[in-house]
């Protein structure tokens, strides 16, 4: 089987001479459908930078991203930002929800940018599920901080992505917050047959995810 | 062609008949203005002078000679009339306006039915696009299922020789243990000691069947989690109860900390299979006259367990593959106890497929603590482990 998620000779620098920061450094990974894996290493490690190229939100200077055996970086601009609409669901550490809208419309909001019919059944059991019924006309700034990233774990799956890349979801939440979220994550994930890739600094987070990757100075340690 | 198309362009065809039709018509509405008009003034000529009348029907029948038009111009310029005024003239130009209006309506509503029918189908192809992408999405996550049923299928296979393998060890020290009874004189004491190992061999022996039964009957897919609303103390408490002897021998102090109580949808057999082999792992390895402390927090959505001990915890680079099958720690304790690296691994497959996750921190106070969540919302129907 084809992995869902392939980088191949990746390679981003950043800065120029003597001060190069290789944020990655000829990485070959390979993600499978399905999978839960969490990337792992410490801060300035290119975790993020590569969740970034993973994602289509940042060209690479030479190598390549594969979503389903298709490089994302041959498709013009406009397909790109489509692709990755239908494709990929975000979950960030700053929750980035909008916050002149609520809760429901933060939801379905990529949902609505994709033209599509809002399954208004198929969001609620997501609402429900992450224990929000009662939030749904709240605006963000009134939310705890568990719970605005309950609502953009919420947001990532009602548009049915196949794969959900989370960098550092609870890296702004307390140890009772973060194992929360990160177990609604990981079993939304599987009770909706997608794949997650998640960041982490956080060794026992890494210990719930099916695979591991470690990585060190833009480099895949061990997977 | 489909028939929504086929409608769309019969309308459209009948639309533009209808516009044709009605442009031909009011033309046709014009020249009889005209031919009425020619009729009326040749009536008028010949009534006031009947003897010129052969050559007005010539002359109003079209033989005109062209340089005639200037005349008539300068006659009426000379009595003040304009041709522009003449009756027949207004119908004819009036009969055109409107004819010049329909075709420009229907031109504009043409296009715009054509607009419309383009985004209609523009709209069309996307949503096919889509569809397409999720046959393709439910198509992949069979196959996905699949390999991993094929990759599992395999694993099992290699669970036959992992079971003998980890049989021959007791098996053989039994073994040693009885030629060296029957072909050396020993005292009584001597006797005792070696029946006391063998007893313990026997306890090893049971102990991996004990894991190999459940073991087996997961991988042969006789594990159906069965999830109902239940309070879930009490499935700890039963999970508690089983272990609690063994701790007792071992002068472990095994206790459940006070606190609220709540309905849960949990398989209550299974889930408290799981818990009492996070406890049974606990106590395995602790020392003797310590504690394990069993502790029920409230979170966000789901229930949180916290099983910590004062044992010899779990190192940071092992703590993530205790939870795989037949993984055994590489601690001197782990590496002597009995067992076949069973427990931990079926916990973890209990517990996430009711949604809920296991992990191992360190604990406040040495040791480990196991950590568990089981969602308060989590799908209602039954799933195989498997």
């Amino acid at each position: 089987m084809k992995p869902i998620l392939e980088t191949i000779d990746l390679v981003k620098y950043y800065g120029s001479g003597s001060s190069v920061v290789k944020a990655i450094d000829h990485t070959d990974l390979a993600i499978w459908r399905g999978e839960f894996t969490a990337i792992v290493g410490r801060s300035g490690s290119g975790k993020s930078t590569l969740l970034h190229m993973l994602g289509g939100l940042d060209r690479p200077d030479s190598g390549k991203v594969l979503i389903e055996g298709k490089d994302i970086f041959k498709l013009k601009e406009e397909r790109l930002a489509v692709f990755r609409r239908r494709k990929i669901g975000f979950v960030f550490q700053s929750y980035n929800l909008v916050p002149s809208l609520n809760v429901w419309e933060n939801i379905v909001l990529p949902i609505g940018l994709d033209g599509r019919k809002v399954d208004r059944e198929f969001v609620m059991g997501i609402i429900r599920r992450i224990g929000m019924e009662d939030k749904l006309h709240a605006l963000p700034s009134t939310l705890s901080g568990g719970q605005q990233q309950r609502a953009a774990i919420a947001r990532a799956l009602a548009a049915r992505p196949a794969i959900i890349l989370a960098d550092e979801p609870t890296g702004n939440l307390d140890s009772k917050n973060e194992l929360d979220v990160i177990s609604l994550l990981k079993s939304c994930v599987s009770e909706y047959g997608q794949t997650l890739v998640m960041i982490t600094h956080d060794e026992t987070i890494a210990q719930m995810a099916d695979r591991m990757i470690l990585i060190e100075d833009g480099k895949v340690v061990s997977a | 062609m489909d028939r929504r198309k086929l409608q769309r362009v019969a309308l459209l065809a009948g639309l533009l008949f209808l516009i044709l039709l009605a442009i031909g018509t009011l033309l046709h509405a014009a020249g009889e203005a005209v031919k009425e008009e020619d009729q009326q003034k040749l009536g008028a000529l010949v009534r006031e002078h009947p003897e010129y009348e052969d050559s007005y029907a010539r002359i109003m029948g079209g033989d005109a000679p062209n340089e005639t038009a200037d005349l008539g111009e300068q006659i009426m310029e000379k009595y003040g009339y304009n041709a522009r005024d003449g009756g027949a003239y207004r119908a004819v130009r009036q009969y055109l306006f409107l004819a010049g209006g329909i075709l420009a309506g229907g031109v504009a509503a043409a296009s715009l039915a054509v607009l419309l029918a383009l985004r209609a189908q523009k709209k069309a192809e996307e949503e096919r696009e889509r569809l397409g992408e999720s046959i393709e999405e439910l198509r992949l996550r069979e196959e996905g299922a699949r390999e991993r049923l094929v990759r599992e299928e395999q694993e099992t296979k290699s669970l036959v020789t992992d079971i003998s393998h980890q049989l021959k060890t007791p098996i053989a020290a039994l073994r040693m243990s009885l030629e060296i009874k029957e072909t050396t004189e020993l005292t009584e004491e001597e006797k005792k000691e070696w029946s006391g190992r063998e007893l313990e061999e026997v306890g090893k022996l049971e102990e991996l069947l004990n894991s190999f039964t459940q073991l087996s009957k997961l991988e042969a897919d006789m594990i159906q989690i069965r999830p109902r609303m239940e309070e879930i103390r009490g499935t700890l408490a039963g999970a508690v109860g089983a272990v609690y002897m063994k701790a007792f021998r071992r002068g472990i102090d095994l206790s459940l900390e006070e606190s609220e109580d709540r309905r849960i949808p949990h398989d209550p057999k299974w889930t408290r299979e799981a818990f009492a082999n996070i406890l049974d792992n606990a106590v395995k390895y602790s020392p003797e006259n310590t504690s394990v402390t069993v502790r029920v927090s409230w979170l966000a959505s789901a229930v949180m367990i916290e099983f910590e001990d004062q044992g010899i915890g779990v190192p940071q680079e092992e703590a993530h593959r205790i939870f795989q099958r037949f993984y055994r720690g590489n601690a001197r304790q782990v590496q002597e106890g009995e067992g076949a690296g069973v427990g931990l691994y079926l916990a973890r497959r209990i517990l996430e497929a009711q949604g809920g996750t296991i992990c191992v921190k360190r604990g406040r106070r040495g040791g480990s603590d196991f950590i568990v969540t089981l969602p308060y919302n989590s799908v209602m129907h039954s799933v195989s482990v498997l």
